[in-house]
């Protein structure tokens, strides 16, 4: 994945988070896709580009957020960071890696949101939907990149 | 640190990223017609195509129509408010989970800035709380950050109304707090703003009173469940008090 695709990517991730239409069947939930960017580039990219993509993502994230600017790139960055660190460990292509890759990259920002901002643990329920929601929205997501390279190559 | 400060250089960067992202935001904007466009074009054969067209331009019109009419509320709110006001689209949600807000398509250029109070037809909607040349995040009063002075308009009891973190919400709702226990409020009752604190203008719509409980953790308030006026789930437009 080059810069200019991971770049793309984020801004096209961004804009489906910001203009979906959120899902109150289930709670007032909306589906987040850069979890599933963030996890793809620190199971597929070398260390230093994917801690870079995590950044650029949380960082667009809180931008088009009413978060404190940083929340989500910190989380995402250290999801990074533990998912890089990992890597030798964890085979890419199952999909419960995958799924469980996903699941924690959003995870990271509920945790790291709840530790800043002091929100209450009612909010678990929705934390673990949002994670669910986030690992399978990842698989897919490895599924169609993965297909992307196989046909397009390494771009 | 970046996280939350809110200093000039992380005002900078979010404004970067805002102007960056945008443009991708604003494409939304024709995928839904790009979608119709296709399955119509499935469904039809050549004979049919003008058919469709006109139907097409049949659902633009009833849209346009329903457009008209909620402009023709925010003017007609506008023509009878005291405040001066500017009209702003909605163009985007929040792009995380953990917080309620919305996007508008005026900024700075249109001399909105921080803090000024945000609403609809129906009610009270929020207040800015950032702001680019372009664009502004408007804080909705569902966050629990966004902490308004109320009013019970018939017991005249004031309390603090803001936005519920529940496990899951199927309808948004708020809360108004430190109102007195012993006052009697009853289901269905006004929920104004008081004009306290200097954001929000005296005597806008909250909402209406839902229900009413004993604070669990002092006991020496009561906890006043509140439905805001304003429809949530479907912000379109908006009116942003300048003055």
């Amino acid at each position: 994945m080059s810069t200019l695709i991971a770049i793309v990517g984020i801004l096209i991730a961004t804009a489906l988070q910001t203009r979906l239409p959120t899902l109150w069947m289930f709670g007032g939930l909306r589906i987040e896709f850069l979890p599933a960017l963030v996890a793809y580039a620190a199971l597929t990219m070398p260390r230093k580009p994917a801690i870079a993509i995590a950044l650029a993502a949380g960082l667009m994230q809180d931008a088009f957020s009413a978060a404190p600017f940083g929340v989500s790139a910190l989380a995402y960055g250290i999801s990074a960071i533990l998912m890089t660190s990992l890597r030798e460990v964890l085979d890419r292509d199952l999909p419960w890696v995958q799924m469980g890759a996903g699941a924690l990259t959003s995870m990271a920002v509920a945790v790291i949101t709840f530790f800043v901002i002091g929100l209450s643990f009612g909010v678990v329920f929705k934390m673990v939907l949002v994670a669910s929601m986030s690992g399978i929205v990842t698989m897919l997501a490895f599924f169609a990149l993965d297909y992307a390279q196989m046909v397009w190559g390494n771009a | 640190m970046l996280l939350g400060q809110p200093n000039a250089f992380s005002g900078k960067l979010r404004m970067v990223f805002v102007q960056l992202g945008t443009p991708f935001v604003k494409l939304g904007d024709y995928f839904p017609f790009v979608q119709s466009r296709r399955l119509l074009a499935r469904q039809n054969e050549d004979l049919r195509r003008e058919n469709d067209a006109l139907r097409q331009q049949v659902r633009a019109l009833g849209e346009t129509g329903d457009e008209n009419l909620r402009l023709h509320q925010l003017l007609s709110l506008k023509e009878h408010t005291p405040f001066h006001t500017v009209t702003a689209r909605v163009t985007g949600r929040d792009a995380s989970n953990w917080w309620e807000s919305i996007q508008i398509d005026r900024g700075s250029n249109d001399g909105l800035h921080m803090n000024m109070a945000v609403f609809n037809a129906d009610g009270l909607i929020g207040k800015i709380v950032s702001v680019t040349k372009g664009e502004s995040r408007v804080l909705l009063l569902t966050d629990p950050n966004c902490k308004v002075s109320a009013l019970l308009q018939n017991t005249r009891e004031p309390g603090i109304a803001a936005g519920v973190k529940r496990s899951l919400r199927f309808s948004p709702h708020c809360v108004m707090t430190y109102v007195n226990r012993d006052a009697k409020v009853k289901n269905g009752e006004p929920v104004i703003s008081s004009g306290f604190g200097g954001v929000f203008p005296k005597g806008i719509l909250i909402g209406t009173v839902t229900g009413m409980q004993l604070n669990k953790q002092t006991g020496m308030y009561q906890d006043v469940e509140i439905k805001p006026a304003a429809d949530f789930r479907r912000l379109e437009e908006v009116m942003v008090i300048t003055e």
